[in-house]
């Protein structure tokens, strides 16, 4: 019940966000097109703590600012890598452990991989990730598992 | 020669506040806000061709990025690269000529699906191209 408020207040807010027009006619549209989505949602039974992540906290803002600096730092990596008149790069595979407990940590923690630039995961077992890195050095910043530190202290 | 630019506007804000708070008379600080509104709206400008030049150049280097490397996997970096930065910076810099409007809300979906869609997507076509047999290019030890 709980999980179902929570959608529909989400997609009230979406929707209000992306139409701008509020005649009654296009309100009443969207109060149904809502309804509709709700209900399919419930049919299909994806209406769960998974569906809509809401425990936003102080502490996801402060790791989604330090994941915004990686990025920056790593795309500036890779854009000199691709420039550099010898192509300076060393492709690698390495196999990290994640130490995240639950699937939404590892899900996170596999996304902020491939989301940095010169890393991506290839695949995930259990809890050891395949990542593929474009040099040498950006698979050994990812092995002193900063990162990794990072999105477990999210899970608690 | 954009960087100067903004610097030099920020320089002229710096010497308008300062005489806003100075300023003897009621009439030297009107002019030397007004003389602040200006410039703030040059500064968005300014800054707005700042990211666009730097986006533009980052989706070149993706562009350059998977016509260079060597095989697939290395590939998917290069894209990555357009994904992230390029896109941020795009919108970036579009966010700033919309400014407290809906259609600034509706980039920030944009550029928030983006990321989210194309990491997944990133990831998606990693995991089949490695379960489909091909190996990824493995290369030597790079010099720092």
């Amino acid at each position: 019940m709980k999980h179902t408020f929570y959608l529909t207040m989400t997609l009230i807010a979406f929707w209000l966000l992306l139409s701008g027009h509020y005649t009654p006619f296009v309100l009443c549209c969207g109060f149904f097109s809502i309804l509709i989505t709700v209900y399919i949602a419930l049919r299909m039974d994806v209406v769960d703590e998974e569906a809509q992540p809401i425990h936003l906290t102080a502490n996801t803002l402060l790791y989604w600012l330090w994941l915004t600096k990686e990025v920056i730092l790593a795309n500036i990596a890779v854009c000199r890598r691709i420039w550099s008149p010898h192509l300076d790069i060393s492709p690698t595979v390495i196999c990290v452990d994640a130490s995240q407990k639950t699937p939404l940590g590892i899900m996170l923690y596999a996304n902020s991989i491939t989301v940095t630039p010169g890393t991506v995961c290839i695949n995930v077992e259990g809890n050891k990730l395949e990542v593929h890195a474009l040099t040498w050095s950006g698979a050994q910043d990812l092995l002193s598992g900063e990162m990794d530190r990072r999105v477990s202290q999210l899970e608690v | 020669m954009y960087a100067a630019t903004s610097l030099a506007i920020l320089v002229v804000m710096g010497l308008a506040l300062i005489r806003a708070i100075l300023g003897p008379t009621a009439f030297d600080r009107l002019l030397s806000v007004n003389m602040f509104g200006t410039k703030t709206v040059l500064l968005i400008a300014v800054i707005t061709a700042l990211c666009l030049a730097a986006g533009c150049f980052l989706g070149i280097t993706g562009g350059f990025g998977i016509y260079r490397l060597p095989d697939f996997f290395t590939r998917l970096h290069a894209s990555s690269v357009t994904d992230s930065a390029c896109a941020f910076l795009i919108l970036f810099a579009l966010m700033l000529q919309s400014g407290f409007t809906l259609a600034t809300v509706k980039l920030c979906f944009i550029f928030f699906f983006l990321v989210l869609s194309s990491t997944t997507a990133t990831h998606a076509l990693a995991k089949t191209a490695r379960s489909r047999g091909l190996e990824p290019l493995l290369g030597r030890e790079d010099k720092r």
